[in-house]
């Protein structure tokens, strides 16, 4: 017997290795976050043996590989699903092991259009990211903030890596009020260039008003500076004005708003039918994300309402940040807060209060909080990346494994009332 | 040649142990000799009076198929060489390494939105196409015809789009190519596709529209799962422009042409310079490949002079792998994606569009395929008749012609085959256009669908794959 599994075992690597010869070699990550550039070798029970360039072979539990790496054998080796959900949900975010050696500061400064011909930002890249940046800031820790913030995404979600592609995110960090003033009325004017009907009037006036009061935002660069940089079109903004400084890995704010465009990035665009209930997940995550790595909320969000984009309101959860989880618990215990599948897609940041954010803030924590639901939550956003909308509830119910809308929704309530919600 | 039939077994034995990873036993039949002798072994080959059997000690035996009991000459007499031959080779290959294998060409393909992206040449010059089977002829965008130096004809040519008409022109491209693929001295209707697009959407370089007419004549695969799309270059024209003799010899191989299909069996190499040639690798060391070239010689080639990819495929090239990829050629795609539990739709052509049958809320639909639409769409009317509910025309959907206004639909039940959507939020607009009667399809069945089930589409074979995760 024990020659014929010899036997066996030789037959299976010399079929993979046929397999190898054109499937491209693509980047594996572990629960520990090391990656290595390697091709499938074979699935061996549960392992996985991976052959790098120099043909050296890598053996790994399939249970020490990202849930994107395990969904990959799933759908190309017809590997058992149940692998999705094993083990133990895992914070890839804090367990990467961050090397500060990739972050690089550039002579060049960035510039903004090829007609610029100061610069107006220092730059420090990393692998997935371009800090420009420009007075008192630290853009080493903006950067590991992004960084693992990116590994988190590229953990969960199978596409992330490959539809990131070799491009980098710029993200602004921007202390310095000048050089602030001048960034936001360079992009005013690229926006105005864009408005030719009332609807862009008004998306430039909404800019201009928010411009000084947010903390963080993003801006679309311009195509052809995307595309000689091999930059995102998506950038992301910081005003860092006194009261907003970045000292430490996993300071809430910033933790905050990446999440939120890592996220909405990989979503892709709202479709044709609008964007129910991107608010409800974008927000929701990147909530979910800051308390989780961070501990605590520091953040606000500006609406901007009115015909004229004139009327700014702030809105966030109940007060005291660190009780949410008590405060939603007790609400939903007595009945006055109910959590329901339609109403919290539904929430748009014109109708927001606190109670509504904080159970936006739980539907977000239920979503992610296990190693089943966080496989089931990868699959939903697969769906939004390709369908352009966020499923209807009775779709929601389904991906999460229930038949009905109901028991999906005692579910959450249940999670809330539970000790794991924190 | 003993190495050959060693790998050759062991190959076969991969398949078997693949096939069946997680019962490796089943594999292992009990074989009853007429004597009651029992032996365990896996059958890999048979003719009208004996079997070859594989021991568990790696050893072949020939057994006469007498000297057995009747039921294991029934399962061999039922058992089928290509049938075991054909789960190997479906379960491991890639729609990719067969269709390369068999003379295609691939390219990466580029999504922005769910739009697929081509960079092809036109007149030379880098012009970007959105890949369109709902597209019946292509289209050219006037800003990318003046780029390549081309000139506009009169606009006198009007084209229809979900949106209406907008006037266009004839115009005289020499040549459009992409890798070896290449269409020479064609007319191709050219129109503003900047007009009436949404807000915001207009600093995206515009792309043309890669239409069905030109994607039937390269027999074209377009896989979403691989992201690749994948071209079967017509020789005709090239012939006419520099053969592929000529070619290789520059690339200092010689070579020439004798038959198109047997020219389609060899893979096309790469070189660095960017020249190719059509050849099959016979054996390897680290540095030098010996390929054999459609004209029949051998000849040697430094690997370092290829380009990057066939780098790669010379690194990781086996001559095990090799024996492995020869047993394929006669597969179809179908049959290895139907093997893969993908669904597989004939589908219908008329004119350049193509069509499948299947149901919405339950009611027997056609849908027409159309990877340039981003979202699904559905006929206003056809959507009524088919039970789905449309809200105010309040949205907008944009096409050629500019805008049209749409209503929100929910779909509560899409099926294809055994493929099935639920409860799907979509737009539904006027699709009648001016033919002025009703549509005999619901409406689009867009890419937003097809990335979800890891379409594959293949003119060839007039075939749509669906996999449902």
């Amino acid at each position: 017997m024990k020659s014929t599994l010899y036997l066996l075992t030789l037959a299976t690597s010399l079929f993979f290795s046929s397999i190898a010869q054109a499937e491209d070699s693509r980047t594996w990550t572990s629960i520990r976050g090391s990656t290595v550039d390697a091709s499938l070798g074979r699935l061996d029970g549960d392992s996985v043996i991976l052959v790098t360039k120099d043909r050296k072979e890598i053996k790994l539990a399939v249970t020490d590989l990202s849930l994107a790496d395990r969904q990959y054998l799933v759908e190309n080796v017809s590997a058992p699903e149940a692998i999705l959900s094993a083990g133990e949900l895992s914070m890839p975010e804090k367990d990467l092991k961050f090397d500060s050696k990739t972050c690089k500061k550039l002579d060049e400064k960035f510039k903004l259009s090829v007609e610029d011909s100061e610069g107006m930002f220092d730059q420090m890249e990393t692998e997935h990211f371009l800090i420009a940046y420009a007075g008192d800031v630290r853009p080493n820790v903006v950067a590991e903030i992004a960084e693992r913030l990116w590994h988190g995404m590229a953990f969960y979600h199978m596409n992330f890596r490959r539809d990131w592609g070799d491009k980098r995110r710029v993200i602004f960090c921007v202390e310095d009020r000048e050089t602030y003033a001048a960034l936001g009325k360079w992009y005013q004017d690229e926006l105005a260039k864009e408005a030719v009907n009332a609807d862009g009037q008004k998306r430039v006036q909404e800019f201009a008003s928010t411009w000084d009061r947010v903390g963080g935002t993003s801006i679309q660069l311009p195509d052809e500076l995307c595309e000689e940089k091999k930059f995102h079109t998506g950038a992301t903004v910081f005003n860092m004005n006194q009261d907003r400084e970045f000292k430490k890995v996993f300071t809430p704010f910033p933790t905050h708003v990446i999440a939120g465009h890592l996220l909405n990035q990989q979503m892709g665009g709202v479709g044709s039918v609008g964007g129910k209930g991107y608010f409800t997940v974008v927000t929701g995550h990147a909530f979910y994300k800051e308390i989780k790595l961070a501990g605590e909320t520091e953040t606000h969000l500006l609406d901007v309402g009115g015909t004229a984009g004139d009327e700014i309101s702030s809105k966030a959860g109940f007060d005291d940040g660190s009780a949410w989880a008590r405060i939603l618990k007790s609400e939903v215990k007595r009945g006055k807060v109910k959590p329901n599948l339609l109403e919290i897609l539904a929430v748009e940041a014109e109708t927001l209060n606190p109670a509504k954010l904080v159970l936006v803030y739980s539907f977000a924590n239920y979503l992610q909080s296990n190693s089943k639901r966080v496989s089931a939550f990868a699959r939903m956003i697969r769906r939004v990346e390709s369908n352009n909308t966020i499923p209807e509830p009775e779709e929601l119910a389904k991906i999460y494994d229930f038949d009905s809308v109901e028991k999906m929704e005692a579910d959450w309530i249940e999670y809330i009332k539970s000790k794991e919600f924190k | 040649m003993k190495k050959t039939i060693l790998t050759l077994c062991a190959i076969f034995i991969s398949s078997t142990a693949h096939a069946q990873a997680t019962d490796v036993s089943q594999e292992l039949r009990v074989f009853k000799g007429n004597n009651g002798k029992e032996i365990k072994a896996v059958l890999i080959d048979k003719n009208d009076t004996s079997a070859t059997l594989l021991l568990e000690n790696k050893r072949r035996a020939v057994v006469p198929l007498a000297s057995l009991s009747a039921d294991d000459q029934d399962y061999i007499k039922k058992w089928n060489k290509e049938k075991a031959l054909f789960l190997q080779k479906c379960l491991g290959l890639s729609v990719r390494q067969l269709l390369e294998l068999r003379g295609y060409e691939s390219f990466p393909m580029t999504l922005e939105g769910n739009s697929i992206i081509i960079t092809a040449k036109l007149n030379g010059k880098d012009a970007r196409f959105v890949v369109d089977t709902g597209a019946g002829t292509s289209l050219l965008h006037t800003k990318m015809v003046e780029n390549c130096g081309l000139e506009l004809g009169p606009m006198t040519e009007e084209v229809h789009g979900v949106a209406g008409s907008v006037p266009a022109c004839w115009v005289d491209v020499n040549t459009l190519s992409m890798g070896e693929s290449l269409f020479k001295d064609r007319k191709i209707l050219a129109t503003d596709m900047d007009k009436d697009k949404p807000e915001g959407s207009k600093d995206q370089s515009t792309a043309g529209l890669f239409g069905a007419d030109l994607l039937k004549q390269l027999d074209t695969v377009i896989s979403y799962k691989e992201n690749r799309i994948f071209f079967r270059p017509d020789k005709s024209d090239r012939v006419l422009v520099d053969g592929d003799a000529a070619k290789s010899e520059d690339a200092g191989v010689e070579g020439e042409v004798k038959d198109q299909d047997e020219v389609l069996n060899f893979r096309i190499f790469k070189m660095r310079d960017g020249k190719s040639f059509r050849a099959n690798v016979v054996s390897k060391t680290s540095t030098v490949l010996t390929v054999k070239l459609a004209s029949g010689k051998t000849q040697q080639v430094p690997i370092y002079n290829l380009s990057d990819d066939d780098q790669k495929y010379a690194d990781a090239w086996t001559e095990a792998g090799d024996v492995f990829l020869r047993h394929c050629g006669a597969l179809k795609i179908e049959e290895v994606l139907t093997l893969r539990k993908y669904n597989s739709f004939q589908y219908e052509r008329r004119g350049n569009h193509i069509f499948v049958d299947g149901t919405l809320n339950d009611k027997d639909v056609t849908w027409m395929i159309d990877t340039g639409a981003d979202s699904s769409l559905l006929d206003l009317k056809q959507a009524t008749n088919s039970g789905c509910e449309v809200g105010p025309m309040k949205h907008k959907v944009y096409g050629i012609g500019g805008s049209a206004p749409a209503g929100e639909s929910v779909m509560k039940k899409i099926t294809l085959g055994k493929v099935e959507l639920t409860n799907r939020r979509t737009l539904a607009t006027d699709m009648t256009g001016r033919a002025g009667r009703d549509l005999d399809y619901v409406g689009l069945f867009g890419a937003d669908f097809m990335r979800e089930l890891d379409a594959v589409i293949t003119y060839r074979e007039d075939r749509i794959f669906l996999y449902q995760r």
